[in-house]
């Protein structure tokens, strides 16, 4: 198994190089491209476990170097780590990005340890992993008290609020696997797991997300003040997203 | 007005090219050298600040969290201004994006923040099919007209939308607020003025209109359009 790095100055080449065999793996061997085209070419002929990407590459941007690296194996996993912090990224990556994969987004300026966490999520956690400064990602001190992290957090209102996890990856710029993986992991926090019942011809008995909820206003983690608060969000955004919605479905 | 003789517009067209091509240069220059050196000393400070074998006074350390915090700034400036240069956006996803990207800051950055809506009636293909000089004007002159429109008294909100209409892009920036007042008729004049160049250089019809509650639902307010070919006539 390999890992890319797609970077075009010899230094940051350096630098992710170093942080990748020092903190996450030695087993993995390290692959180089210095613009666009190459990283597609090493891809697809590599086949690496995990691909860093910068965006702003010669001859192909990493955007649509991503693009047709997905369109040839959608399992690629991909983390971009870029200078670009406008938040239009993220929406447009999460248009693109196969529902069956992670990606990661990870600003140049982050302290070591946030690269190091986001590597880790996609190739190790199979978890999506969007830098917090590029979307304000809400908080709860509450919620962080109970063990949950505030992405689980925001899985949970949105489960809550009754989103499918096409939306809930619309919302929060995901893929569904990485929804889907985010809320297995809420789900295990709140103990849903242990209490499920399988039964030979009911199968399983509880929905998870329902029971989620029980488990959550049980702790006080959400309140019908709050979901209320929630949905108005909830209508903002949809209110601005319905008008590309009808536009994609020409 | 009479149409501009075709080599005036040739000559326009790369005088504008150039300038385009110069902004280009800065913001890549912003990206690959400012940002760079930026990011080396965020680094280098962090790593002296968390070094366990340096013993730090607490002063020093706040010192330290503190030029950690203003170099954080300057690299958030430098990207916006990089972005106001060339818009990246534009580059990487095209032009339908670059627009949606320009609405959404626009309503995000006015005080206080507009309601954006957005209607797109046109695919992404159409749009991808303009030249690259087509599609810059267009984003140039929707983000000016953006801007003006966040500047408008008490507009509720802000609407971008494109059409076909009769072979012809119809892109339409409108505001719900109390219309053009004469003072910034006269402050703005510049920007138009820009956005009017621009226009004609595509050989694209621009102009004003008070709002008639059409595209925005609005009740009122500025609606700027702008009409461009969408097959284009070679020569």
């Amino acid at each position: 198994m390999s890992i890319l790095i797609a970077e075009d100055t010899a230094f940051q080449r350096d630098y992710l190089r170093q942080l990748i065999a020092t903190e996450l793996t030695s087993e993995h061997a390290l692959l180089e491209a210095e613009d666009g085209c190459q990283a597609v070419e090493v891809c697809l002929r590599s086949r690496p476990a995990l691909i860093v990407m910068d965006i702003k590459l010669p001859k192909l941007n990493g955007i649509k170097a991503a693009k047709a690296i997905w369109n040839e194996v959608p399992l690629s996993r991909i983390v971009f780590w870029t200078q670009y912090k406008d938040e239009a990224y993220l929406r447009e990556l999460g248009k693109i990005v196969p529902g069956e994969t992670v990606y990661g987004y990870v600003l140049k300026n982050s302290p070591d340890d946030k690269l190091t966490q986001a590597l880790r999520a996609v190739l190790l956690d199979e978890q999506c992993w969007i830098d917090r400064d590029v979307r304000g990602i809400q908080s709860r001190a509450g919620s962080r008290e109970a063990g949950l992290t505030d992405v689980e957090y925001e899985a949970l209102i949105d489960i809550s609020l009754g989103l499918t996890d096409k939306t809930i990856a619309r919302r929060r710029y995901l893929s569904e696997r990485g929804v889907q993986n985010r809320l297995r992991e809420l789900y295990t926090k709140l103990q849903v797991d242990i209490e499920q019942v399988a039964d030979p011809k009911l199968g399983h008995t509880y929905n998870p997300r329902g029971r989620a909820m029980l488990m959550a206003l049980k702790r006080g983690l959400i309140n019908a003040d709050e979901l209320a608060e929630e949905d108005e969000k909830l209508k903002r955004w949809l209110a601005v997203e319905v008008g590309f919605k009808s536009k994609d479905e020409r | 007005m009479n149409p501009a003789p075709q080599d005036l517009i040739d000559g326009m067209l790369n005088f504008v090219s150039l300038a385009e091509d110069e902004r280009k240069l800065l913001a890549a220059e912003l990206h690959d050298e400012l940002l760079c050196d930026l990011r080396e000393a965020s680094l280098m400070t962090r790593r002296l600040l968390e070094d366990e074998h340096t013993e730090l006074r607490a002063e020093t350390r706040s010192h330290l969290a503190g030029i950690i915090e203003g170099l954080e700034q300057a690299a958030n400036e430098a990207r916006r201004i990089m972005e106001n240069l060339r818009p990246s956006v534009l580059d990487s996803f095209g032009l339908r994006p670059a627009l949606e990207a320009a609405l959404r800051r626009a309503a995000a950055c006015s005080v206080p923040p507009l309601l954006p809506r957005l209607c797109i009636n046109v695919t992404e293909e159409e749009l991808e099919a303009l030249s690259e000089e087509e599609q810059l004007a267009v984003y140039r002159i929707v983000q000016e007209a953006l801007t003006n429109a966040g500047k408008h008294a008490r507009a509720r909100s802000i609407a971008l939308s494109l059409c076909k209409d009769d072979e012809q892009l119809l892109v339409q920036v409108s505001d719900d607020g109390s219309g053009l007042p004469s003072s910034l008729v006269s402050e703005q004049s510049r920007g138009m003025e820009n956005m009017r160049f621009r226009a004609q250089l595509i050989r694209a019809t621009l102009c004003w209109r008070a709002g008639d509650g059409g595209a925005a639902g609005a009740r009122g307010g500025t609606v700027v359009e702008l009409r461009l070919d969408l097959k284009r006539k070679t020569g």
